[in-house]
């Protein structure tokens, strides 16, 4: 059975999936045996059945990424095995190093507080990032000393990237 | 003196302008989109029957450029302008420039506009035709250390506030001296950056609010009547996003009051078209007038689904001239009304923003539901403006049955690829307190502060499966997913061949 590797918040999950005659379909995710019918419908939709209970999902892929909807959730998940089999971090999880303090959204850089070589304690306010005419403060996620400071004042950020870098 | 109306320009974008376009084509009125380098796709423009770009994505370069907007009126032969919400909306330079310029601005006259503008004035008129109004300071010429003597006095909490905000922009909570200084700085920018002036002010805090609005109607010809109220009060950075009408807090006696009190505020400015009076209701149910929207609201639709009037419209012909066709004795609340905003935010991350392409949506409909949107599948939400994608509306008999078909819709809404509300707003429709009614400004810090989704196993395990049957799409060349296209019968054959002759 062909096995996709997807990622789901902090965690990757291993999804075999297999098309049999008339609709039905084996699968496991990691080692649980999950087996049931689908449909595909028109307008990105699928009919699952699964353990006697049937569900209406809409699913779309984009790039790496794909979205699904099922009964009033929205999953974001990601194709893990791309970059050679290893998943590379997207910077919205721990595994961001514990020295890179990222724009939590994308906007303009408003006010930085900090200059390259500053000591700062946890709490302490690093920049203030502006979007759609609403400043969001950020703070130091934990004391250092300020390694870099990679934007000034009016550049414009992309999510998640690294503004402030702090060490040790 | 009426004039008629053939043809409207609509000054604004997203579900407002879509919505302003539907009550004008119902009306035999030609409609005039304009649009920005980011909106050439926009739903707003293809709903029109014409539509002019106006220059690049940054506001100040179209939407609220006011000689490209008047201009493209004029060029397309307009002889109106509806500025919808927001934007250029409660700008009095620019209801004067329309005059200016012989077309009708579908609101309120400049004079009103500016007499309930600015807060500070604002106030100050309420006062003398005896509304009931919070007390307050002006600090604008005031040095740091009388401000926070002045603050001690009142006894915090204290909001700072943008003299001519709305919207939550530059106003700030302050709850103790320290953080009065840093408030009063971050208030004044984000007040100058969203507004162009820096004026803010003090006002206590009134603990445990309700936010109760009432609509307003009036005409040219001195009639102002109310259309009930809408309670407002889940909120999130001090923005709406859950209004219902009627309110719960209110009893006959006290929607009364407060509905003729939103009347004296109206008349007090000589204000004509659609408006909105808001008022702050405390836990000993006094009521303080907060401010005037000069301007039709985002909530609008619940007071048409439970009066059965279409506000637009009366907006439209009140700028025309015409005498209201409707009295306060015909005004009636009929069963209960709920809107909810769905934003492209992370409710999951502070509220924050999610920008993107909008790979898929599904609107939900049936009996009682109604969404008005500005969005469809293939578009991209940019940085550039109010992240709100729609508003969905739901019409019940009774509260507890419209708190049930909005939970419903919630679920059937669908979309994908940005981050929405959807899911944050059934959440608060199935708290305990939000359904006994027991609630107040502060519901959404109070009960659901650092909110993140429940963890849904099984429902997990169908997304998981689902994505590994999906077939990836056919792309186009431009990268670009919009809907699947399957390959047609000539991209079946293959590549042609030249047969020589």
């Amino acid at each position: 059975m062909a096995t996709k590797k997807f990622q789901y918040q902090h965690s990757t999950y291993a999804v075999g999936f297999s098309e049999k005659q008339s609709s039905q379909f084996e699968s496991h995710i990691d080692d649980e045996a999950l087996n049931g019918s689908i449909l595909r419908l028109p307008g990105n939709q699928q009919l699952l059945q699964l353990d006697g209970k049937q569900y209406r999902v809409t699913t779309v892929s984009h790039g790496d990424r794909i979205f699904v909807h099922v009964a009033g959730k929205t999953f974001e998940l990601r194709r893990a095995e791309r970059q050679g089999g290893a998943f590379s971090g997207t910077g919205d999880g721990d595994d961001v190093t514990g020295n890179l303090v990222e724009t939590p959204m994308p906007g303009k850089i408003l006010k930085l507080f900090v200059d390259v070589g500053q000591e700062v304690e946890k709490g302490n306010r690093l920049f203030i990032v502006e979007a759609m005419k609403m400043e969001n403060e950020v703070k130091a996620p934990r004391g250092g000393v300020i390694k870099a400071v990679n934007f000034a004042a009016g550049d414009l950020v992309s999510l998640g990237e690294p503004v402030v870098e702090l060490e040790p | 003196m009426t004039k008629k109306i053939k043809k409207l320009l609509i000054a604004n974008r997203g579900e407002i302008a879509v919505r302003v376009m539907n009550a004008a084509r119902e009306m035999d009125i030609t409609t005039v989109a304009i649009y920005s380098d980011a909106d050439t796709k926009a739903l707003h423009v293809l709903r029109a029957d014409e539509a002019v770009h106006l220059g690049a994505a940054e506001p100040a370069e179209s939407y609220l450029n006011i000689e490209k907007v008047i201009a493209a009126a004029k060029e397309t032969g307009c002889d109106a302008v509806h500025p919808g919400y927001g934007f250029l909306s409660e700008n009095a330079a620019f209801a004067r420039a329309c005059r200016a310029a012989g077309l009708i601005f579908v609101g309120p006259s400049a004079e009103a506009m500016e007499k309930v503008g600015d807060k500070l004035i604002a106030r100050t008129t309420m006062l003398n035709a005896g509304i009931p109004l919070t007390p307050g300071v002006e600090i604008d010429e005031m040095p740091l250390a009388e401000i926070e003597a002045a603050a001690e006095e009142m006894g915090y909490p204290v909001m700072v506030k943008a003299a001519a905000g709305g919207g939550g922009k530059g106003m700030r909570l302050v709850n103790d001296t320290a953080s009065l200084g840093p408030a009063i700085e971050a208030g004044r920018r984000e007040a100058m950056s969203a507004f162009g002036s820096d004026t803010v002010y003090m006002e206590k805090f009134i603990e445990k609010p309700r936010h109760i609005e009432v609509q307003i109607l009036a005409d040219q010809h001195g009639n102002t009547i109310h259309l009930f109220e809408r309670e407002c009060s889940i909120q999130r950075r001090h923005q709406k996003i859950i209004e219902e009408t009627p309110s719960v807090a209110l009893d006959d006696d006290l929607r009364r009051k407060i509905g003729e009190t939103a009347c004296e505020v109206m008349r007090a400015v000589n204000y004509y078209n659609a408006g909105t009076v808001e008022f702050l209701l405390d836990a000993n149910k006094d009521f303080y007038f907060l401010e005037v929207n000069a301007r039709i609201q985002v909530e609008h639709p619940i007071t048409e689904m439970v009066t059965g009037v279409d506000l637009i419209k009366h907006q439209i012909r009140i700028a025309t001239g015409e005498k209201l066709t409707l009295s306060q004795d015909e005004i009636r609340q009929h069963g209960h009304a709920i809107e909810c905003r769905i934003y492209a935010e992370d409710a999951a991350n502070n509220f924050l923003p999610s920008i993107g392409m909008l790979h898929h949506i599904s609107e939900p409909a049936g009996p009682g539901i109604r969404c008005d949107s500005g969005v469809y599948s293939g578009v991209e939400v940019t940085l550039h403006y109010d992240p709100i994608l729609s508003k969905l509306i739901v019409w019940a008999e009774n509260r507890d049955e419209a708190i049930r078909k909005m939970d419903q819709a919630l679920a059937e809404y669908v979309v994908l690829g940005v981050r929405t509300s959807l899911e944050f707003l059934r959440v608060v429709l199935n708290h305990d307190n939000f359904q006994s009614g027991d609630f107040d400004t502060g519901f959404i810090g109070q009960h659901l502060p650092d909110w993140q989704p429940k963890d849904e196993p099984e429902l997990l395990n169908v997304a998981l499966i689902a994505a590994a049957a999906n077939r990836p799409k056919m792309q186009h060349a431009s990268g670009d997913a919009g809907e699947a296209e399957l390959p047609t019968p000539w991209q079946l054959i293959g590549d042609w061949k030249m047969l020589d002759g």
